[in-house]
């Protein structure tokens, strides 16, 4: 009897197991995976929209997966997930769109070019010129550039245009000769405006102390003084061409962070997924 | 059958023997509270390519020893400009990592620095001598970016 009575006790346990949480549900995950979504967690939201996959297809969670890649920046993930998207999905237009534009987000230019030349839709035609605004080669023509998109927006577009087609550079060989004609200039071409100063301070403190030194007869301090100050004038020449290797870097830094950030609020000229929250 | 029920019985609680001591548990933590100070920990090894290279990390490690660990964390600039020299030069050779350096320091002397340069946590202004080398490759950093070089 107290064998049985043990026995009962000990494998009780395995009499009931533990029932499937609620908590666990599809209903309950499809709506905590929307929660993270809409909050902008979308690591774990693309986690829990991968559970749901398990128990069947749905289109909406298969663009939406892609989607949150996109907006984490995961560009490669989110065009294979994209491009998985078949021709039965309610969202094939959708995501076909898409997968264009994270071709662009992801500096893709020339496989979008690729893909969209010779196309007639008009969001792609838009997405295929806005990638030239990109590209450091290829310059469309003005004047088709500007027609496939809307009037309101055709100056600010222009803005871009000009700015591609004409960056504002500064040119190292000038910032180089300034600087060797007068140490510093180049700098201050360059609107580094301190360091010029600086550096014009430096090699004539150095070139005067030469001088001095030469004039009194110390002629090894007078070489000494000469040879630093040579570095310091030859270095600033050479800091001024490197400084304006950096200046255009900016420029082309600020000019693709200003359109990105532009299109980015226009939507890249496409309609937005109202059901994407 | 006696013997089997306690045997039983003892390999099904014989987890509890090995169970999480509060000693374990509770324990105190060897913390170190000291301020991790990077800059000290210097690669002062003479490994070099070529005879300019050398000759630059002798005079770096020289400076190294008898003077900037000595007087301190001094140099506003991450690298620091001895270690801008020296990354200049193998980068470079030794006649352009000399003018690197030279600009450098005369942008080291210059005051006024706020806003130009991005900065470390450390507060320190980033400025890795690969921006200077005239390759054509720049990899611009915004100033108000703050960057994790240590």
């Amino acid at each position: 009897m107290k064998k049985t009575i043990f026995l009962f006790i000990l494998f009780s346990l395995t009499i009931k197991p533990q029932t499937p949480n609620p908590l666990y549900s599809p209903e309950n995950v499809r709506k905590f995976a929307d929660y993270l979504f809409s909050g902008k967690d979308y690591l774990r939201s693309v986690f829990e929209y991968e559970k749901l996959l398990q128990y069947g297809k749905n289109d909406t969670i298969e663009f939406k997966i892609p989607v949150a890649y996109q907006l984490m920046e995961q560009y490669d993930l989110a065009l294979q997930e994209f491009s998985k998207i078949n021709k039965e999905s309610v969202y094939y237009n959708e995501s076909e769109r898409e997968y264009y534009k994270t071709l662009l987000l992801s500096d893709k230019y020339e496989e979008l070019q690729n893909k969209l030349f010779g196309n007639e839709v008009k969001d792609y035609q838009r997405l295929l010129y806005l990638s030239y605004l990109f590209n450091p080669v290829k310059v469309p023509d003005e004047q088709n550039f500007l027609n496939i998109f809307p009037s309101s927006e055709k100056r600010n577009l222009q803005n871009f245009f000009d700015k591609k087609k004409d960056p504002p550079y500064k040119s190292s060989l000038l910032a180089g000769l300034f600087s060797a004609l007068i140490p510093g200039s180049g700098k201050i071409y360059i609107s580094e405006i301190g360091d010029g100063i600086t550096a014009f301070i430096a090699s004539s403190l150095f070139a005067f102390l030469s001088y001095d030194n030469f004039r009194a007869n110390h002629n090894f301090r007078g070489w000494l003084f000469s040879g630093i100050g040579f570095f310091f004038y030859a270095g600033n020449i050479y800091g001024s061409v490197a400084a304006a290797q950096i200046y255009n870097a900016k420029v082309d830094y600020q000019y693709k962070e200003k359109l990105k950030q532009y299109l980015n609020d226009k939507n890249y000229f496409m309609e937005r997924n109202d059901f994407i929250k | 059958m006696k013997y089997f029920y306690i045997i039983f019985v003892l390999l099904f609680f014989s987890t509890n023997l090995f169970s999480q001591t509060d000693w374990e548990k509770w324990g105190k933590a060897e913390t170190d509270y000291t301020i991790k100070d990077n800059y000290r920990h210097r690669n002062y090894n003479f490994n070099s390519d070529n005879a300019g290279n050398f000759v630059v990390k002798f005079f770096a490690n020289a400076y190294w020893f008898f003077v900037s660990d000595l007087d301190g964390d001094n140099c506003p600039f991450r690298p620091s400009c001895s270690a801008f020299f020296v990354e200049a030069v193998k980068e470079t050779n030794i006649f352009q990592g000399t003018l690197m350096f030279f600009d450098r320091f005369t942008r080291d002397t210059n005051v006024f620095k706020e806003g130009k340069y991005p900065r470390e946590k450390s507060g320190h202004y980033y400025d890795p001598s690969s921006l200077y080398t005239l390759s054509g490759k720049i990899y611009y950093i915004p100033v108000n970016e703050i960057t994790a070089w240590e």
